[in-house]
């Protein structure tokens, strides 16, 4: 570096800009091959690989509340509208499901023979090292690779169903095969438990057929009325007819039932095979399965033929009236004896009719059930409306592969300069590429990056229901490059990217000579502790694998946790004190923009809380109440009208923005940094003013919250806001986080010292909601982080990983002692109300996976190791310590 | 008072390293600052083993 000021005579931004100006006006030619051969091998690239055709069908699921209250209107039908869409991807994605899938749609054939052309060479090279596949691995890669690309996504009584495939008919056929498993499975299932319960009734209705069979035995057995008192020789001739009488009777009442519901059931199969041929031709399937089911039953039944058979042979086997009538005789005891007949003849026929009554209201109960099934299978047709069906795509997905040309631009042209300049530098004056490391504009690079982390939106945000137009860029950032550009293997985010890039950068750029070293300029503390902290990462990670922890998941847990010691050294290394204002207006911007992005989705486009829960994203609370902090930070240590003047006009939106985006913990946040920031000012008049009135308020305060506890007038909205956060009674969402925090508590006392590692999942000991449907990885991102680091790294990891913050907070609160100028003071103020306000965000609202949190805390540690030192709160190498 | 108690670790580790801060040694503030939030730490972690399950 100091040997380019000597040659150039000048400072070294002079020395870049010098440079690169040179290389514009004197090797435009390598500028321009270059630019041309990146977006060439772009396109080249494009063409070569796969390409993503997506097919998707729209479902909309009717009440079946009319159908099946015609069917049995005695029977209450409660319906829940999600009901019918409740469950469809695990319908779907099961795994039997995928594989019946991939033969009904002969997927296996269709993929080797639409594979690009890259594709067939990679599988080339992999057939030639490792042998060829056999048929059975290709079937189960092939359902393992339907599993991620099928999305299966319900909101309400609407279902899509759709796949991004690298062939469109294959994709059409996969999304038409999809939809009619899902219907299959939901018909059986709703089916299924009404045939169970019609078998279930049967076997009852037999048992109640035998108990009058019996009941008739025991009547016909008891002798005749008391006013026919019979003579012994006839007496026995005549039971036995009375007996085969009943009988008689019994099976003529069962013919005619089972005759009656085989006429309706015939009736009913009419009906289907009439419906079916108003809508398919006589060909059709399931017309000539309703017709051949039809014919069979009214052919023959052979339960029905041996009913009339018996019924028959009951008749004619029915014996003669055995004599005259007998003659009536009396006495005392004949009296008594017949009072005894009559007595137990009454006893048994009230038997009797208490079966034939059971019987009658199960033969109800099955007739009901049975009309119901049927109804239900004919009503399933209508159950689900086909609102969008698969079409065959006309075109790929182009938006991906103009993003990536676009972006294949625009790295090209970075490369042309690069390429120019170094040319520059080889054939002219100069000879040494550290020239080119330093004038790299690392400083403006880093804060750019900074703000698009922070200001770029994420997928999920608003609900996925409003996408900026600068959406993809944030999506590249934030999310895996391979969601946005059509490239699978590229599983890694822009922001791993660009943080590689850039400190790939700095280091090369300190190696050659460059700037002061990072480890100069920054307090020592610091890099041991960020250093350290990565070490606590990898060995949970390493804890994680040993028992058996899942690689993906380990990755979402560990992805924001690893990063923000490696974002403090790039901060470290590329900004300076002097930056501060820039780092101020770069938070200040990306939080103004997200806050226009809350206020119009929740006011311009007016999504209600049910709508769009969140206007932008859960990560944001904390930029809103980091950017509050920041302006109350700088109107503290400036006490200027114009810094005032700042917080209200920049504070007011970020209020609004707050309440736009419905998250009650940014309230904590503010109310918490707010107070910390407080008690940690310098007794000033102001301050002694404030305290005086928050005690003489503070009994009018404690009036207000008492009266307003239960009350739900407009007047107490705050106090019912803080009620929803601390009484689980008001808020089933509370409710949730406190059977949360019970579980992870007994799973941090499970395994307290090492926890349980990375790629785990907590263990649930009292069930809360299943929230799979909406967030499958639950379990192992846990809302409240803090608890869910303490189980899955034990005390040792927990304070392993987030002994980082507690020096920053350290150096934070000693560079605010130290430090005199009302910048670096304000810096140090905000730092320590960013570290509050993210362990208020991990304890609350998964502050460990979000982006925000790493991008506002590691500039805010970087900054704060710096003031440190240059304020003589941390002493340099050479002082006593 | 189980929720204050789950919260506590929070308020531990501000306080306990801004309290540190201003000891007039640096490296022993330091020093400080993790021992008594590893104690915390250990405390919160005992009080989650006894104490909660009783609240």
């Amino acid at each position: 570096m100091h040997a380019l000021e000597a040659t150039l005579g000048g400072p070294p931004r002079l020395a870049g800009r010098t440079l690169w100006g040179a290389a514009l006006r004197h090797r435009w030619g390598v500028l321009l091959s270059v630019f041309a051969a990146t977006v060439a091998l772009a396109a080249a690239l494009l063409a070569a690989l796969p390409k993503t055709w997506q097919a998707e069908v729209v479902l909309r699921a009717e009440a079946p509340a009319m159908m099946a209250a015609l069917g049995n209107p005695e029977r209450a039908v409660p319906f829940d509208p999600e009901e019918p869409t409740r469950a469809a991807r695990e319908a779907v994605l099961a795994r039997a499901n995928l594989l019946q899938l991939v033969k009904r749609t002969d997927l296996l054939a269709r993929w080797k023979r639409s594979r690009a052309p890259l594709a067939r060479l990679r599988d080339a090279v992999a057939a030639r090292v490792s042998g060829p596949e056999s048929e059975e691995d290709a079937q189960e890669e092939l359902v393992d690779l339907l599993e991620k690309r099928l999305y299966i996504t319900s909101s309400g009584p609407t279902l899509r169903i759709g796949i991004g495939w690298p062939d469109a008919s294959s994709a059409v056929d996969l999304v038409e095969a999809a939809q009619a498993a899902f219907l299959e499975t939901r018909a059986a299932r709703e089916t299924a438990v009404l045939e169970e319960a019609i078998a279930i009734l049967g076997r009852h209705a037999d048992e109640a057929r035998r108990a009058v069979e019996s009941a008739v035995d025991d009547l016909a057995g008891l002798r005749p009325p008391a006013t026919a008192r019979v003579r012994p020789a006839p007496a026995a001739a005549n039971s036995a007819r009375a007996k085969a009488e009943l009988l008689l009777a019994a099976r003529r009442e069962a013919l005619d039932k089972l005759e009656s519901d085989h006429r309706m059931r015939v009736a009913e199969l009419e009906s289907r095979l009439s419906e079916l041929r108003a809508t398919y031709a006589d060909q059709h399937p399931e017309v000539r399965a309703a017709r051949e089911s039809l014919e069979t039953f009214e052919a023959a039944s052979p339960e029905l033929a041996a009913m009339r058979e018996e019924a028959a042979a009951l008749a004619r086997a029915l014996p003669a009236r055995a004599g005259p009538r007998p003659a009536r005789t009396s006495g005392p005891l004949d009296d008594s004896v017949e009072r005894l007949g009559a007595a137990t003849r009454e006893h048994a026929q009230e038997r009797l009719r208490s079966a034939i009554a059971r019987q009658d209201q199960l033969l109800g109960l099955l007739d009901a059930a049975r009309i119901e099934l049927e109804i239900a299978r004919v009503g399933f047709k209508y159950r689900y409306e086909v609102v969008r069906p698969a079409r065959l795509p006309r075109s790929p997905v182009r938006t991906q592969a103009m993003f990536a040309l676009a972006l294949a631009a625009a790295a090209g042209l970075l490369l042309g300069l690069f390429a120019a300049a170094e040319t520059e530098l080889r054939r002219g004056p100069l000879s040494t590429s550290a020239h080119l490391a330093a004038a790299f504009p690392l400083r403006g690079a880093s804060l750019g990056f900074l703000f698009l982390m922070l200001a770029m939106p994420a997928p999920g945000d608003a609900s996925d229901r409003f996408r900026p137009f600068w959406a993809p860029l944030g999506y590249l950032l934030n999310f895996n490059l391979n969601y946005t550009l059509p490239i699978p293997a590229l599983r890694f985010t822009g922001a791993d990217l660009l943080l590689a890039a850039l400190l790939a950068v700095a280091i090369w750029r300190s190696a050659t000579g460059g700037p002061a070293a990072t480890a100069q300029r920054l307090a020592r503390p610091l890099l041991v502790s960020a250093l350290a902290s990565l070490c606590a990462l990898l060995l949970l990670v390493a804890i994680g694998f040993s028992r058996g922890g899942d690689g993906q998941q380990t990755l979402w847990q560990c992805h924001q946790l690893a990063f923000l010691p490696l974002a403090l050294a790039l901060f470290a290394a590329t900004l300076r004190i002097e930056d501060l204002p820039a780092l101020g207006r770069v938070v200040l911007a990306a939080a103004l923009i997200k806050a226009a992005l809350a206020l119009w989705v929740r006011y311009g486009l007016g999504f209600d809380a049910d709508a769009v829960p969140t206007a932008t994203s859960h990560g944001d609370s904390l930029l809103f109440s980091v950017g509050i902090c920041l302006l109350a930070a700088l109107f503290a240590e400036e006490r200027s009208g114009r810094s005032l003047l700042r917080a209200l006009l920049l504070g007011l939106p970020l209020l609004l923005a707050i309440r736009a985006n419905n998250r009650r913990l940014a309230w904590v946040e503010v109310a918490a940094t707010f107070a910390t920031l407080f008690l940690l000012l310098p007794r000033t008049c102001l301050k002694r003013l404030a305290l005086r009135s928050a005690l003489v308020l503070l009994p009018l305060g404690a009036l207000y919250l008492g009266a307003g506890w239960s009350s739900s007038a407009r007047v107490f909205g705050p106090v019912a806001r803080i009620r929803s956060i601390v009484d689980s009674d008001s808020n089933r969402s509370t409710a949730e986080r406190d059977v949360e925090n019970y579980n992870l508590v007994r799973n941090v006392r499970d395994r307290p010292l090492f926890g349980m590692g990375f790629g785990h999942e907590y263990t649930q000991y009292s069930a809360g909601d299943d929230l799979s449907e909406v967030f499958p990885q639950w379990r192992f991102i846990p809302h409240n982080s803090v608890l869910g680091l303490l189980a899955m790294g034990g005390l040792l990891g927990f304070f392993g990983i987030w002994q980082l913050l507690t020096v920053g907070l350290f150096l934070a609160g000693r560079a605010y002692q130290f430090a005199r100028a009302p910048m670096q003071r304000a810096a140090a103020l905000t730092a320590i109300g960013a570290v509050l306000a993210y362990f208020i965000q991990c304890y609350g609202d998964m502050g460990f996976v979000s982006w925000a949190s790493v991008f506002l805390l590691a500039p805010a540690l970087a900054m704060v190791g710096q003031i440190a030192l240059a304020s003589g709160a941390w002493p340099g190498r050479s002082a006593p310590r | 008072m189980s929720k204050l108690l789950l919260l506590s670790v929070i308020v531990a580790m501000v306080a306990v390293p801004l309290a540190a801060a201003r000891d007039p040694v640096p490296g022993r503030g330091l020093r400080k600052a993790l021992a008594f939030t590893f104690a915390c730490d250990v405390l919160y972690l005992l009080a989650l083993r006894f104490l909660y399950p009783r609240l």
